[in-house]
């Protein structure tokens, strides 16, 4: 069964940039989703269950914070990896403890991202 | 070099070597070209600045180009340049304000925009093999 990936960026080359990625640290056969705000991030999260879901913070409509905060109150199982560009060590303490998988800051490396792809996938077996 | 250039000059080198796959050296100062495309956004916290990044066009291709994996061509790459070059700000932006000061402090950026490049700020050169970079960093004055 593949692995169902959804990224969620207002910006479509930090999609296509996080899927490349994801691509090259092994997640050759995964399915790939898109969401390009906040909304449709909520949206496509809760229309199935996705095994990965890379997220952008700072986004159009529904600000990343609630759309993981909304997640977890409807308790999906998704495992969210945080991707920003401002995160500190008080942001990243609050993402994590609302229910984050990962917080990763941008600029990140294939590397760094492979390795969360396998720590999620490792904890999803 | 001030500890601000320090920090800002390790995002720039670091955001196009890890989105753009560009190594950069920083190099002197420069005069902000009108062949280039610019972009800007402001820093609201932990320090009040704008950041600049002015990028020549046929280096700005090619990165494009080489993010996109040769998929876009006409209007989808110009558009995928413009998307580019506004993520390298932001990314650039949100790496020096949270390494500008002490861990924990607030972080606040506005909107990364397309700007024609001002030959009026300071800007400094980040030389490649395949051409240059222009970062310009101005704090907002005190008054």
């Amino acid at each position: 069964m593949k692995t169902q990936v959804l990224i969620a960026d207002d910006s479509a080359i930090a999609r296509m940039f996080v899927k490349r990625c994801a691509e090259v640290a092994g997640l050759h056969d995964a399915e790939f989703s898109e969401a390009k705000d906040g909304a449709d991030a909520f949206e496509k999260a809760t229309s199935k269950p996705f095994d990965i879901f890379f997220m952008d913070l700072n986004m159009p409509k529904v600000h990343g914070r609630e759309v993981l905060a909304n997640l977890v109150a409807r308790g999906i199982r998704s495992r969210v990896v945080v991707i920003s560009s401002a995160v500190n060590e008080h942001v990243r303490a609050e993402l994590l403890q609302l229910g984050a998988f990962r917080v990763i800051s941008k600029p990140f490396s294939p590397a760094e991202l492979g390795e969360v792809i396998a720590s999620a996938t490792e904890a999803a077996a | 070099m001030s500890h601000e250039q320090t920090i800002l000059s390790d995002a720039v080198c670091e955001t196009f070597a890890n989105l753009a796959f560009l190594d950069l050296m920083p190099g002197d100062a420069s005069i902000g070209k009108r062949d280039a495309s610019c972009v800007a956004i402001d820093v609201f916290e932990p320090v009040a600045c704008r950041v600049a990044i002015a990028v020549p066009p046929a280096l700005l291709d090619e990165i494009a180009t080489s993010a996109t994996g040769g998929e876009c061509a006409g209007d989808d790459l110009e558009i995928a340049k413009r998307d580019l070059l506004l993520e390298v700000a932001n990314v650039i932006a949100g790496a020096f304000a949270s390494r500008v000061r002490e861990a924990g402090a607030p972080v606040e950026l506005g909107l990364p925009r397309v700007e024609a490049p001002d030959a009026n700020l300071s800007w400094r050169r980040f030389e490649t093999e395949e051409g240059w970079v222009d970062v310009s960093l101005e704090f907002e004055s005190a008054d």
